[in-house]
């Protein structure tokens, strides 16, 4: 897979989950995906629409945009093997 | 339900209801994220953050949890029974020691726990608690009143399982409702033990010390500090204290001692091997000087190292043992065995000449029965045994063996050693090898046996020889006379023939005394035993082999040849009578020198060079009994008629003569060999051969005839006018000589050797020869003594006529003198 990966993630502003989910998603991208993926974070606070928009209910939750289909997780990202299923990077067919 | 128609009730009922939905919502909320969101968006779009602080307070209540189990956990992982106090004493908790107290030691389960008050049990209403209960309950009402103060008590509990020993332990504890304690009982049993034996061991040690039959004393840098009665007495002290007073205890020993002991002490701190014991001179009180046998040994003394001394005091010890090693050493001096065996015949001691005597050396000989050792003949050993035990003491001779089992013969004397109350205890044997001694004493008892044979012999033979010249004189002339009638002149010839042997018999009966005339002369032995090949053969028969060895180079033998021949034939016959079913007889040559080491003690031989000639048969060889008697006149062991007996006895009388040696080795079964030693000649042999037999020549000299035997003068002088001498006769030496100093013209004396008158016949030769130098001389005699026998042999140049002697010798000899070149014809 080639494709950058792009990511949404929807935060509310710093709290603790939060901050871990943050964390977590750049640790997780300089390990698998470096040089090939884009972060947005939206604070629900800040941005409340785009939350609505996109159908976001809880925070903090990360919207896979791209390769498509659009998935979403929620959660503070501490397992990092949901990521890599979702993104077929598990060695798996998916 | 409309608005209006709401009371305030029920407005805080639905409140309520409500937050308990919101509640209940934001509780789901955070189990199905798993408590990882923070905010939810209501539909409006606007962001509700969760509330947080029901995730703290579980985490904290789990905190606390955890805490409460960990806490518990330790407790119940320590081994002594705890439980905490409340300020009023009751127990609030106790761990699983405490739970299990109970079960372990033999309690009823529900002993006390939580909820029971501890000072209940401490104090019981019927005030039957011990003492120490007492002591345990006054001092944690002291901490539970707020005194921080640790107690710590020690008590024994005699549980249903035995007898245990605690270490109580109440230590203040600050509690939220106020002061409390934790109580902690712990198991020191097992300490208590150790403490109790150890307490005991120390006990027993110092009896053990103070009742010691050794001396002890510890000494720091040799101050004393221990000291036991025993090393009190042994340096003569009054007491212990008086002992220990002493400021420095290298008074006690002297210089040489102290300077071992400063050695060893530094070889130990070395770590060098250091003798087990040494001994020691001390010094007693009173100045006296002892002998310490001492071991030493460095311990612990609190931080500081001592020195741990033993002693015992071997003064008499050390004299016994001085005095018994100069004794051993006197016994290992002696030249007899002299062993001590105990009553059941153990050997317990065993000396140096023991050793060389028997063979056996005191290690192999000690704790092994004496009998076996010396294999003693028991039918002797056993009466001498219980004579010395009936008696005290035995002496006798005992037949044993050496352990190369060669026999031996020991004069024995033997005394029974006692202990104190004077039983026998063991028997002292001092026993002298007389083997040789006997040995000695029975070659002695031989030689002089035969010398004594062989005077009687010698003496007999004389007398016997002028018989028989008589007799076969006058046989001859009869039988010349007789010539008319053949039944009577038969008569005279037996009586020839008989007296013949007779003088054969004489013969060697002289041969055997050893007073035969022998005319030694160098010979080639290899010669002579090959010249008698042809004889041996025909005398032995053709079931024997005859071998000879001869040596090269053998030296020539000064001997007579014909008795050697004689001598060589009389073994051969010997031997072949020994094979009658036939077999081997070799004869071998060689030089022998006869060193002094070679040479018997106690036997004749003299040391010198010899030629050897050995006769040895494959015959039926001799038993020892029949060898020791081989060389006696008349005995034999063949059958009556077949042996005369002489045959050895001869052999051997002539060897001896010839001073020469014999030698008889035999074994019953395996054959005997001869070995005859004669002496070695420097001079060429002579190799002429024997004269040859010659016919009768009668002569007219004048002869001078001299014998004291009338039968025999007038015999003789018959036989001389017979054969045609001028003859004079003369009874003695004196008639003799005045007949030489009146009469001339005497060509011959023939004179007898033993004659009565104070003249005999040798000084009656030399007297003449001073009248009449050129006088030819014949001895005649049936004994020939040391006159004209010198050594056993002719004198060179001396011819001698033995009796008895027949008429063709007679004339032969006489003829052979007279005619021979010599000083007496000019």
């Amino acid at each position: 897979m080639t494709e950058a990966v792009e990511f949404q993630l929807y935060v509310a502003g710093d709290a603790p989950n939060s901050l871990h989910a943050i964390a977590n998603l750049k640790l997780f991208c300089e390990q698998h995906l470096p040089g090939r993926h884009s972060i947005a974070l939206i604070d629900v606070f800040k941005e409340p629409s785009a939350a609505l928009r996109d159908m976001v209910l809880l925070t903090p939750t990360l919207v896979v945009l791209k390769p498509a289909p659009v998935r979403r997780i929620v959660g503070d990202l501490r397992e990092p093997a949901i990521l890599l299923r979702i993104l077929g990077l598990d060695g798996g067919v998916e | 339900m409309t608005p209006d128609t709401r009371t305030p009730e029920a407005d805080a009922a639905e409140l309520s209801r409500l937050i308990t939905v919101l509640t209940e919502t934001y509780q789901r909320i955070a189990e199905l994220t798993g408590g990882q969101v923070d905010a939810v968006m209501g539909s409006s779009g606007v962001p509700t953050l969760l509330p947080t602080a029901q995730t703290h307070l579980r985490e904290s209540e789990a905190a606390q949890r955890l805490f409460a189990e960990e806490l518990q956990g330790i407790l119940d992982a320590m081994s002594p029974h705890i439980a905490v106090l409340n300020s009023s004493g009751i127990i609030v908790t106790t761990n699983l020691a405490w739970k299990k107290f109970g079960s372990t030691n033999g309690f009823a389960d529900d002993h006390l726990g939580v909820g029971d008050s501890y000072l209940r049990v401490c104090e019981p209403i019927d005030g039957t608690s011990s003492n120490e209960a007492n002591q345990i309950a006054q001092a944690l009402r002291v901490i539970l009143n707020g005194t921080q103060q640790r107690f710590v008590l020690e008590y024994a509990c005699h549980a249903p399982t035995g007898h245990r020993w605690f270490q109580f332990v109440a230590e203040p504890i600050m509690r939220t409702d106020g002061p409390g304690a934790v109580v902690l009982h712990i198991d020191i049993t097992e300490r208590k033990l150790a403490e109790e034996k150890t307490e005991e061991m120390k006990n027993r040690l110092e009896t053990l010390v103070a009742a010691a039959p050794i001396g002890i004393m510890i000494h720091l840098d040799f101050k004393p500090v221990i000291v036991n009665e025993k090393m009190v007495r042994i340096f003569g002290y009054r007491s212990v204290p008086d002992f220990l007073d002493m400021p420095n205890c290298r008074i006690l020993l002297d210089e040489e001692s102290l300077q071992r002991i400063d050695d060893n002490h530094l070889r130990r701190l070395k770590g060098d091997p250091v003798p087990e014991s040494y001994l020691l001179k001390g010094r007693r009180q009173d100045g006296s000087n002892i002998l310490l046998e001492t071991r030493g040994t460095i311990i612990r003394w609190g931080d500081r190292t001592a020195v741990a001394v033993m002693m015992i005091d071997v003064t008499d010890q050390e004299a016994q043992r001085e005095q018994l090693s100069q004794n051993a050493a006197l016994l290992d001096k002696a030249n007899d065995a002299i062993t001590v065996r105990s009553i059941d015949g153990i050997v317990t001691f065993w000396n140096k000449a023991a050793e060389r005597i028997y063979g056996w050396t005191a290690a192999e000989a000690i704790g092994r029965a004496a009998v076996d050792l010396v294999q003693a003949d028991m039918s002797v050993f056993e009466p001498a045994n219980r004579f010395a035990l009936e008696n005290g003491h035995w002496r006798g001779q005992l037949a044993q063996r050496r352990k190369d089992g060669r026999a031996i013969t020991m004069q024995a004397a033997w005394s029974v050693l006692r202990d104190d109350e004077g039983n026998p205890k063991a028997i002292l044997s001092i026993n002298t090898d007389i083997t040789e001694q006997l040995m000695l004493q029975e070659q002695l008892r031989q030689a002089q046996r035969l010398e004594a044979i062989g005077q009687l012999t010698g003496g007999m033979a004389h007398d016997f020889n002028n018989l028989l010249t008589i007799i076969l004189g006058n046989a001859e002339i009869l039988t010349e006379s007789l010539a008319g009638d053949p039944q009577l002149r038969h008569l005279a010839e037996v009586t020839v023939t008989a007296a013949e042997r007779g003088a054969e018999l004489t013969n060697r009966l002289l041969a055997f005394a050893r007073r035969q005339p022998l005319n030694p002369q160098p010979t080639d032995i290899n010669t002579l035993v090959a010249s008698m090949d042809d004889l041996l053969h025909r005398t032995l028969g053709g079931q024997i082999s005859v071998e000879l060895h001869c040596a090269d180079d053998l030296w020539n033998a000064m001997v007579d040849k014909p008795q050697l021949e004689s001598a060589l034939l009389n073994l051969s016959i010997n031997a072949r009578d020994a094979m009658p079913l036939g077999g081997k007889l070799t004869f071998t040559t060689a030089n022998i020198v006869l060193d002094p080491s070679d040479v018997d003690q106690g036997a004749d031989a003299m040391p010198g060079d010899y030629v050897m000639i050995s006769v040895s048969d494959t015959g039926s060889g001799m038993t020892p009994e029949v060898l020791k008697r081989a060389f006696d006149p008349f005995f034999t062991t063949k059958d009556v008629g077949k042996g005369s007996g002489l045959g050895l006895s001869m052999v051997f009388g002539f060897i001896k003569q010839s001073k020469g040696h014999i030698k008889i080795v035999s074994k019953v079964g395996r054959g005997t060999t001869v070995k005859l030693y004669v002496p070695k000649s420097s001079a060429a042999a002579d190799v002429r051969g024997r004269d040859a037999a010659s016919v009768i020549h009668g002569g007219s000299e004048r002869i001078l005839y001299v014998e004291d035997n009338e039968l025999v003068r007038d015999h003789v002088t018959a036989q001389l006018i017979t054969l045609g001498y001028d003859v004079v006769v003369a009874n003695d030496g004196p008639e003799a000589i005045s007949l030489l100093k009146n009469v001339d013209g005497f060509d011959l004396l023939f004179t007898d050797i033993i004659m009565p008158g104070g003249l005999n016949g040798r000084e009656l030769a030399d007297k003449a020869k001073q009248f009449h130098p050129d006088l030819a001389v014949l001895f005649t005699s049936g004994y020939n003594e040391n006159a004209i026998i010198m050594d056993g042999r002719l004198i060179p140049g001396t011819q001698l006529l033995s009796k008895p002697f027949r008429f063709g010798d007679l004339a032969q000899k006489l003829r052979f003198i007279l005619d021979s070149p010599g000083p007496h014809t000019h």
